[in-house]
């Protein structure tokens, strides 16, 4: 057709569509605004699926969870709408990976009058008899520990100062409400006589320099010093900020071998597990890595292939075909594939696969 | 109406209208690796205290580990388990990661661990199967699917002196029960954890026998097949998981766990797969 690109011609049949699904009792809802710029076309040669506008595919993929989908007629040259089966595809658009969350985040240290410490559970570990404690904190806002408190038992003579062990200068950072886990580990085997030297409280020095005394514990030196054999907290990471893709979970699907040299396709869903729609407005990024902590990895990060001011309905999926070029270099084996959703928090779906 | 007023109308329509995306939601479909070749497939790592699902993220991303072991529970479990969910395992499975399950239920008598099992041989075997009920009912209550048919379960038996209190014997009839109750159906695949040599692993071998053995061997061979004081002949068709480096503090995407890093060339849920040749 004369002076009316492809691309120009398929977005519009994709209103088309879209006001024919609403007729048909298909959820369509009024836009909301704020960004949701549909990402630039395809401009990778390879990437013949993209050629699809993103509106006409979004179209082809909505299917109804709870009533038949209604099959639409669309003008030719559209594409013959499906339903559920199709996936959106991959646009060549480069994204923008956010930043890394790291621990470390309390702004002053832990007193003891922030911490409730008690006795926790009683255990075996690394051939250890063991004695946990948990530090909670109880203050209003997050307070950090600088290394593992100094641990004295009150009641074991010559073993009664406990090994910081590697824990000496590991700083926690306990968010308001979080535990720590503070473990204490004695040998068990010896030739001793057979008299238990059971430490039943414990003093603990905070690196500020206060102390508290907790009680309910069972220690016993007999067979040996006690030293901290684990130091952590539930959360090593800040929660992130409350986001409007929260509540967004991925999956994966992907073969289970891939050649070098090859591209990986595979598929990502998206599920609004959320009562409420999810608008996908700003259009956020991901990022795709196959490899896993070492170098060589194949990985790039690109915008969703968002239609325009899509949303995903309260309990409604949709799902995402994707590429990755494999490298020949890459390492035959098993190997990772991940793929992370660029916000706060975002949901991360991977597996493991073999290249070939 | 022209085409260029057609098309007009049409982007309207498309701009104006919110187009909502939902299909039923796919089961997903995960892809395990059977291990062909070399790779990183077999590498995991335990830690005392389960890892967040924010640590476990960046520890998916970042590192070259694909499995954790888990603890799920027992009396001598060392580490409260805030993070332990379905949800959590959900999340995790999803982030790609596989699991062993640990199960720390009573110790060896006069090992001078808090809680241990009879010296008595018929009543220690009896205890062995109740940890095992205990164990497999755990892994349900956490939204193992199917039973828990097929899942592996390790009971983590620490080190003892096999030569006090019949505690050899006893070790030995514990396991027989830990391993004859999870063969009951839907039978789950029955592991033990230990020091190789110090929680007398070779002494399992034989009739009755954990389906495989999870050695702690930190001599930083993370081959399954070089485990001291265990057979090479025993535990040999991709029943073995290996723990060749004790605790020590890593640093991956940010996050510093202390950790023991686990080569595994046996069975790792949630299907229970052999992994081999990396870790062989």
């Amino acid at each position: 057709m004369p002076g009316l690109s492809r691309r120009a011609l398929l977005a519009g049949l994709a209103g088309a569509i879209a006001m024919a699904l609403a007729a048909t009792g298909v959820v369509l809802v009024a836009a909301r605004g704020g960004g949701g710029s549909r990402p630039p076309a395809p401009a990778s040669a390879r990437n013949a699926a993209a050629a699809v506008p993103a509106q006409a595919e979004a179209a082809v993929v909505a299917s109804d969870a709870t009533q038949p989908p209604t099959p639409t007629a669309a003008p030719t040259p559209a594409p013959t709408p499906k339903t559920g089966t199709a996936a959106v595809p991959w646009v060549d658009s480069p994204g923008t990976p956010q930043s890394v969350p790291v621990s470390g985040s309390a702004g002053r240290a832990c007193r003891a009058a922030d911490l409730d410490v008690a006795a926790g559970l009683s255990g075996a570990l690394q051939n250890l008899a063991t004695q946990e404690l948990t530090l909670r904190d109880r203050a209003a806002d997050p307070c950090f520990l600088a290394g593992v408190p100094q641990v004295v038992l009150t009641n074991a003579g010559a073993r009664s100062r406990v090994s910081p062990g590697q824990f000496a200068a590991k700083r926690l950072d306990l968010a308001a409400g979080a535990s720590a886990s503070l473990v204490v580990g004695t040998p068990t085997a010896c030739a001793g006589t057979g008299q238990p030297v059971v430490a039943t409280s414990v003093l603990l020095t905070l690196p500020a320099g206060d102390a508290v005394t907790v009680g309910g514990t069972q220690i016993d030196t007999e067979c040996g010093a006690p030293t901290v054999v684990a130091f952590g907290v539930a959360d090593l990471l800040p929660a992130a900020a409350p986001g409007p893709l929260d509540s967004l979970s991925a999956t994966l699907d992907a073969p289970q071998t891939v050649a070098r040299g090859a591209v990986l396709t595979y598929q990502v869903t998206l599920a609004n597990q959320s009562p409420v729609p999810v608008a996908l407005s700003p259009c956020p990024s991901y990022t795709e890595v196959l490899g896993g902590g070492g170098p060589g990895a194949a990985q790039r990060t690109l915008v969703l292939n968002c239609p325009a001011g899509a949303t995903i309905a309260a309990g409604a999926s949709v799902t995402y075909k994707v590429e990755l070029a494999v490298p020949a270099s890459t390492p035959a084996g098993d190997t990772k594939l991940t793929w992370t959703l660029e916000v706060p928090d975002g949901p991360v779906a991977g597996t493991v696969i073999t290249v070939t | 109406m022209t085409l260029l007023r057609l098309r007009v109308a049409l982007l309207v329509a498309a701009v104006g209208a919110q187009l909502v995306l939902f299909s039923s939601a796919a089961t997903p479909t995960y892809a395990l690796s059977n291990g062909s070749g070399a790779g990183i497939g077999m590498h995991g790592f335990d830690t005392c205290q389960d890892p967040s699902q924010r640590t476990a993220k960046a520890w998916w991303t970042n590192t070259p580990w694909s499995w954790i072991g888990l603890y799920v529970g027992g009396r001598e479990m060392a580490c409260s388990q805030p993070n332990l969910s379905s949800a959590y395992l959900n999340n995790l499975r999803a982030m790609g990661w596989r699991f062993q399950f640990i199960w720390v239920g009573p110790q060896a008598p006069c090992s001078g661990f808090g809680v241990t099992f009879s010296s008595n041989a018929t009543t220690a075997y009896s205890q062995g199967q109740a940890e095992a009920r205990s164990a497999r009912s755990k892994l349900i209550s956490l939204g193992i699917t199917n039973q828990a048919k097929g899942s592996p379960l390790v009971f983590d038996l620490e080190a003892f002196n096999p030569s006090s209190c019949n505690a050899l014997a006893a070790a030995r009839s514990f396991v027989k029960g830990w391993v004859d109750q999870l063969h009951v159906a839907p039978a789950q695949s029955a592991g033990v954890y230990g020091s190789t040599c110090a929680s007398q692993l070779q002494s399992y071998a034989g009739s009755h026998q954990p389906d495989f053995i999870w050695g702690a061997n930190y001599d930083g061979n993370q081959h399954t097949s070089v485990m001291s004081c265990v057979s090479a002949s025993s535990w040999a068709s991709h029943q073995r998981l290996k723990q060749y480096i004790g605790g020590h503090n890593e640093t991956w995407g940010g996050v510093t766990l202390n950790i023991d890093t686990d080569c595994s060339n046996g069975p790792v849920a949630p299907t229970g797969g052999n992994f081999s040749t990396a870790c062989s």
